[in-house]
């Protein structure tokens, strides 16, 4: 049978920012507007999703006078995204 | 990029653009590997001083250093994990590999060496070479890289080198291997942090 998928995850996005945050653990807004070529007013619509959601924590603070986000996965949302890449997979079986 | 619905190719597209197509972030300001970068070169220059004088029986003492050195390490690193907000996959594997090596390391200068009346050096150096390349691909860093190239490179020297010369030979892999990516990567995270 057919797993459905994450509906958080299944978006463009929202699946770049969280696969980037598998692999980095770590990153800060710049560098995922960067990599994701997303808009700053997008990006951080899907960032609050994705924090209301638990799957990754958002930490706003000030460096000098400068202010930052930084954005870190949590064990929800690395669970979350083994969880879609095994239902993609799961797909992908079914249609081959 | 827009929030548009995906097919299951076009979402593995992009997990795989963004997991393997980016450059994994150095989450460390290289301590580690100056600490060990200068406590070998003490061990081997001291090693090597002795065995120039009446005590060169005792040439291999300065070594125990790295005892010392191993449970100092692993109260650092432990505090940092505790620190740490997320999991990080990459650090998982980093603390995997080295964790090993070092026992391993340890096994081959404390166990085999005395036993089998031989010079560790040799297998010393191919198992730092190995731990020290796996890290370099696995973060993606070059220096690395090639530090435990050239590592392994000197293992194999050692074999025909005599063992007075091994001390100075163990002195060029720590320089390759561990001070100069450790320094890179020391200036790479003040540059980041300024």
């Amino acid at each position: 049978m057919r797993k459905k998928l994450d509906p958080l995850l299944h978006n463009e996005l929202r699946l770049a920012i969280v696969s980037l945050l598998v692999k980095e653990g770590e990153a800060d807004f710049v560098h995922l507007k960067e990599k994701t070529n997303a808009t700053a007013g997008n990006l951080s619509v899907q960032l609050d999703k994705l924090s209301e959601a638990n799957y990754i924590s958002v930490h706003k603070y000030f460096k000098g006078k400068k202010p930052h986000t930084s954005c870190n996965i949590t064990k929800q949302g690395i669970e979350a995204f083994e969880k879609y890449v095994q239902a993609i997979q799961n797909y992908l079986d079914l249609n081959s | 990029m827009e929030n548009k619905e995906l097919t299951p190719n076009e979402s593995l597209k992009i997990i795989n653009e963004m997991i393997a197509g980016t450059k994994a972030k150095m989450n460390e300001n290289g301590f580690i590997y100056l600490f060990w970068g200068w406590l070998i070169l003490i061990c081997a220059l001291s090693q090597f001083i002795l065995l120039n004088t009446e005590y060169s029986e005792f040439n291999f003492y300065p070594y125990f250093l790295v005892i010392p050195g191993a449970i100092y390490t692993a109260v650092v690193e432990s505090r940092r994990h505790k620190k740490q907000k997320s999991p990080d996959y990459i650090n998982h594997v980093m603390t995997a590999v080295w964790i090993t090596a070092g026992i391993n390391m340890m096994i081959a200068g404390f166990v085999f060496a005395p036993v089998l009346r031989t010079s560790p050096v040799p297998i010393l150096l191919i198992v730092l070479g190995l731990a020290t390349i796996v890290s370099g691909a696995t973060v993606k860093f070059k220096p690395l890289i090639w530090g435990g190239i050239i590592c392994n490179l000197l293992g194999i020297a050692s074999v025909f080198v005599p063992y007075f010369y091994h001390s100075l030979i163990v002195i060029a892999a720590i320089i390759a291997a561990d001070l100069i990516p450790g320094y890179i990567i020391r200036n790479q995270y003040k540059k980041q942090n300024a």
